[in-house]
């Protein structure tokens, strides 16, 4: 009695373990939070669409990055609830959406200080040319 | 006996299918491949090759992934993350470019005439 007692508790418990949840790394996580952060805090949400730079149905495509960022976040989150281990690897790619999106803010900002840069010489060298005249 | 020779035949036929389409990879897998190359031959391998290594690092995996296991989601999955590393790093080059463009324009002293001279430079090497 004692031993199907014993047997029927280890059963169960190997059951629960089988269908434990399991835990996305905290640090990982964190990571995660603060790169969506620094995208929004750069205006990823505001970028204009480009010829060179634009997503799916035609979003700018720093948007579009980090849309599908979180949206992979929340799929690895459920996969995690489920006790899959695949997991890890989906957070990792919510990580290069991420990451990809921080990427296309910080450039759109560089690329506009160097538009910027170059009609400031144009107006310096035309200001000279007149000057000298 | 010919019924027997036919069944063979049609038994190394299947085979042969089996493995050469064991042996083809996946879509997203030759993709990132064709992207590092052009990376690396372009901009990023001038500019950003120690973003262009992490995005070798995650290919790397997801060939051995291909290699051990064949096209699982777990090779697409690399293969996913690889493809963004390296457009990563050609965003990363263009970045750089700018950054070199703000600077050399600084140096030359063409913003000079702006009532902050010098703030661009600075701000351009800060970041």
């Amino acid at each position: 009695m004692t031993n199907q007692l014993l047997f029927s508790l280890a059963v169960a418990l190997l059951g629960f373990t089988g269908c434990a949840s399991l835990q996305l790394p905290r640090d990982q996580i964190e990571h995660f939070d603060t790169s969506v952060r620094s995208a929004k805090e750069m205006g990823a949400l505001s970028l204009p669409t480009t010829k060179e730079h634009h997503g799916a149905l035609g979003m700018p495509a720093a948007k579009a990055h980090l849309e599908l960022a979180k949206d992979q976040a929340e799929v690895a989150k459920t996969m995690a609830a489920a006790g899959d281990s695949r997991a890890v690897l989906f957070l990792a790619r919510a990580q290069s959406e991420a990451d990809l999106a921080v990427g296309l803010a910080r450039q759109a900002a560089m690329h506009s200080r160097a538009l910027q840069a170059t009609d400031d010489q144009k107006s310096a060298i035309a200001f000279e040319t007149r000057r000298s005249r | 006996m010919k019924t027997h020779h036919k069944n063979l035949i049609l038994a190394v036929a299947l085979a042969a299918l089996t493995s050469a389409c064991a042996t083809v990879a996946p879509a997203q897998l030759v993709g990132v491949r064709d992207s590092f190359a052009a990376a690396s031959a372009g901009l990023p391998g001038k500019l950003t090759p120690s973003a262009l290594y992490d995005a070798k690092q995650v290919l790397d995996q997801a060939n051995k992934e291909f290699e051990t296991r064949g096209d699982t989601t777990t090779c697409r999955d690399y293969a996913y993350i690889a493809q963004n590393k390296v457009e990563l790093a050609e965003v990363m080059a263009g970045t750089e470019q700018d950054r070199e463009t703000i600077i050399d324009l600084a140096r030359a002293g063409a913003v000079a005439s702006n009532a902050q001279p010098g703030s661009l430079l600075s701000s351009a090497e800060s970041r």
